[in-house]
């Protein structure tokens, strides 16, 4: 098991049921790999992440590591099922207290921002636009129409889709925000226009 | 005593050839000592004799190389199996590629061999080989893979040489006489070759020359190249000596170009040393950034481990996979009323190798931290190290543009003040940088040319038992063999001829005496003589070395003096006797070579086989072979004669 796609899984889990309660193991993933793609709009490899996603048969991103940190998490009693909602946890004392833990650790100091940020999109834009919007990045849109499940690989044209997008989004904002939301937004809006246009 | 036993035709098969158009399968039996394939010009009959060669041999002798061009027997052998391709393309159409094939029954020795070639296969592998004693008619080839290594040992064992590129050399250069005209008198690569594989004392040593003239001719050109390339550096440096310098030494401005010039070459000096200094530099930085990475990897292994371990800590025993087969498997015996106490022994065993397991998550947590400070600190020392990598990269390239632009400046100051840098240089005892180059490009070359000038006499050296041996081979044949060749090429010259072997650093070649005269350069002799002459010496040393064999002629009348016709019919028959066969072709038109030849062998000896049957003739043909036809039947005439 990996110790990233454990903390990933707390951090997220624990800004989601601030938010709206509990958490998904669909939303726990998605963010996972929104976080990703953050990592590698600030130029970080694919490697650096330490973890890698398929696409599922939904087309939606998923992440081995990240199911055996929720199994492993749930076992141990760091997390637990909402009762009456079969596939919704929240964080239990236990879990709270590792994640604290976890959250002093300086492996994972890098990687917080780019959580923190996922996260934070859904105060700025509704859930159904993120959703909808990360589904629709060039690398989702071309594995939905090919057999291959790998997502991000680098010698994946789509893969070089998303840096070219990345590439402009940095021109165009030339680089003048601090905070690695504005230009996050900016590029989900740019997904789904039409959809933000009619929830806004 | 005859040496080698080489190939007697019996029968060739060739199919699906497409110049050969009304005759798919063409199949002739050979029988007698002389058989003549007869057509007009342009109907395959060279063709016919390049693919029983290439049946033979699986090549094609390009016509276009010289033997020389190919330095050895392999090389010859090598490049020559490409060539095969491109030969019979356009002989065959491009839908009877697979189907082409020749078949060809010889026998060597007391052995009969069959073989079957295709003409484009492109692994050089035969369709079919099979060899049998005469004598029982016992087949002796049991294994049907590859089969082209298996025909080229038996053959070679049979024929008693050392390699099959020598059986090549040999069946292309003097079993054969074709359209390429290439004579061994005046080839001197062919000849050395030949007279070591007929008066050498083995095959192998045979091989041993060819390898050794290769090294000789090699390193000699390689010393020939050098001394040129010598000369004219000397020249040069000669030319530039001479060039008396004009310039002022005191002139103001010489004095300051030249003071320029030692302060480019001084900063070059230390720009050079800070370039070493900086590239030590990197190379210990890039070990620091491997010590660290190994070691960051190595402390995030334990990392995980340890933190793998904090998150199965105390994990809940329902949950435990274990437990839960067990208590499934003690409900299943309860329910059916079978004894389960080896079940609770086991989950009683499960719980306390547990209890064992549990540490406190705090020590974990210790620990976790401890290595997490410490993999902070080589993170650090990592992005330290490669920082500095980064900055000396920057520092390298910077220094090497100021150093590129500084040999530039120097370059150019060389180059267009020579005259004032020499003049400078000789009033303080130093050498123009110039006219040190050119003095050590040519110490360089010497060095080279002595080296290969010694290569050549090792080779040379290593040469002079062998040539020993071909000498003292040869006058123990002598007395044979010059009277052969003397009765060949009488019969046909009607003069006295003798030949002499001679000698020389480049090698050993035969030379031939007519009468008084030495003529051993070919002008010395009419075309048609210089063939036959050649002919007869091939009769001669087949005559004395082999004991059957199958000569290949191409149109002999081609280009023979009317005078001659009868005498190389002559030489002809008198060769074809006993197990020694001539197959020729022939335009027969006029030809009266065939009807002494016919005169001489009537039909015990000789068959003939017309090409008016195998393909269709164009207009101007078949004016022509009316002609031949009415030739024919004379030479048919003379042939059934009764003797």
């Amino acid at each position: 098991m990996i110790s990233t796609a454990v903390y990933d899984t707390l951090f997220i889990g624990q800004r989601l049921q601030q938010k709206i309660d509990d958490f998904s193991e669909y939303e726990i993933q998605f963010f996972a790999y929104f976080s990703c793609l953050l990592s590698l709009y600030e130029g970080n490899t694919i490697d650096k992440w330490e973890y890698s996603f398929v696409k599922t048969e939904l087309g939606s991103p998923f992440s081995l590591d990240i199911k055996t940190a929720l199994s492993t998490l749930e076992a141990n009693n760091s997390i637990q099922q909402v009762s009456g909602e079969g596939t919704y946890f929240n964080i239990t004392g236990k879990g709270t207290e590792f994640f604290n833990f976890n959250n002093k650790m300086n492996i994972v100091a890098w990687r917080k921002k780019y959580l923190e940020t996922a996260c934070k999109s859904i105060s700025l834009l509704p859930l159904g636009v993120v959703k909808e919007a990360i589904i629709s990045d060039p690398v989702m849109t071309s594995a939905k129409n090919s057999i291959k499940t790998n997502l991000l690989e680098e010698s994946n044209p789509a893969t070089k889709v998303l840096y070219n997008q990345f590439e402009a989004l940095h021109t165009a904002l030339a680089d003048q925000y601090q905070d690695l939301i504005v230009p996050a937004v900016v590029w989900l809006e740019s997904l789904n226009p039409e959809r933000v246009k009619s929830e806004l | 005593m005859k040496k080698y036993s080489f190939p007697i035709i019996k029968n060739i098969k060739i199919n699906h050839f497409d110049i050969y158009k009304k005759k798919k399968y063409i199949d002739i039996d050979i029988d007698k000592n002389v058989f003549c394939l007869v057509g007009a010009n342009g109907l395959g009959k060279s063709t016919f004799i390049t693919i029983v060669n290439y049946a033979l041999t699986g090549i094609v002798k390009n016509p276009k190389r010289k033997f020389s061009s190919y330095g050895s027997l392999p090389k010859f052998y090598n490049d020559s199996k490409r060539f095969s391709g491109d030969y019979f393309d356009g002989r065959v159409n491009e839908d009877n590629y697979g189907l082409a094939e020749v078949v060809l029954t010889f026998t060597v020795d007391k052995y009969e061999y069959k073989i079957k070639r295709g003409f484009f296969d492109s692994d050089d592998e035969l369709r079919t080989f099979s060899k049998k004693e005469l004598e029982t008619g016992q087949e002796l080839i049991t294994s049907n893979s590859e089969l082209s290594d298996q025909y080229r040992k038996h053959i070679v064992s049979d024929l008693h040489l050392s390699e099959f590129t020598q059986f090549v050399f040999l069946q292309l250069h003097v079993f054969t006489f074709d359209e390429t005209h290439q004579l061994l008198f005046w080839d001197e690569s062919i000849m050395e070759r030949v007279l070591y594989l007929f008066f050498g004392v083995d095959a192998l040593k045979a091989k041993q020359a060819d390898e050794l003239r290769k090294k000789y001719n090699k390193y000699g050109s390689d010393a020939r190249n050098l001394q040129s390339q010598i000369t004219q550096t000397r020249n040069q440096l000669k030319e530039i000596e001479n060039e008396k310098p004009t310039v002022d030494l005191n002139k103001s401005e010489n004095i300051e170009l030249y003071e320029t010039y030692k302060i480019l070459l001084s900063e070059t000096d230390n720009i050079m040393e800070t370039l070493s200094d900086i590239s030590e530099k990197i190379n210990h930085t890039e070990l620091n950034i491997s010590d660290f990475s190994l070691k960051a990897t190595a402390k995030r292994s334990e990392y995980e481990v340890i933190f793998n371990k904090t998150l199965n800590n105390n994990i809940q025993i329902e949950k435990n996979p274990i437990i839960i087969q067990i208590l499934n498997d003690l409900r299943l015996r309860i329910c059916a009323s079978k004894e389960y106490e080896d079940l609770i022994e086991q989950l009683i065993t499960k719980i306390r190798s547990e209890c064992g397991n549990i540490s406190s998550d705090k020590d974990y947590y210790q620990e976790l931290q401890k290595i997490d400070t410490e993999l902070s600190e080589l993170s650090n020392k990592l992005k330290l190290a490669e920082d500095r990598r980064k900055r000396l990269i920057d520092e390298e390239t910077k220094h090497t543009q100021e150093l590129d632009y500084k040999r530039l400046k120097i370059d150019e100051i060389e180059k267009d003040n020579d005259v004032l840098l020499r003049k400078i240089r000789s009033s303080s005892g130093e050498k123009s940088p110039l006219i040190k180059n050119y003095e050590d490009q040519i110490e360089r070359l010497s060095e080279q040319k002595d080296k290969a000038y010694k290569e050549r006499d090792k080779a040379k050296k290593a040469m002079e038992p062998l040539e020993k041996e071909l000498n003292q081979g040869y006058i123990e044949a002598e007395s044979k063999f010059i009277p052969v060749f003397n009765r060949y090429a009488k019969s046909f010259l009607g003069l006295d001829i003798n030949i002499n072997l001679i000698s020389k650093k480049d090698g050993v070649r035969l030379s031939i005496d007519i009468g008084d005269s030495l003529r051993s350069n070919a002008y010395q002799l009419s075309e048609s003589q210089r063939y036959f002459v050649d002919i007869a010496l091939r009769m001669a040393l087949i005559e004395l070395c082999t004991q059957s064999s199958t000569i290949l002629i191409d149109t002999p009348e081609g280009s023979l003096d009317i005078a001659y016709e009868s005498r190389a019919g002559k030489m002809f028959a008198d060769f074809s006797h006993g197990l020694n066969q001539s197959m020729l072709t022939a335009n027969i038109n006029s030809s009266q070579l065939l009807l002494e030849l016919a005169h001489i062998c009537k039909n015990e000896r000789m068959q003939i086989e017309r090409m008016t049957e195998w393909t269709e003739l164009s207009d101007v043909q078949l004016a022509e072979n009316e002609r031949i036809e009415d030739a024919y039947d004379e030479i048919e005439k003379t042939l059934n004669e009764s003797k």
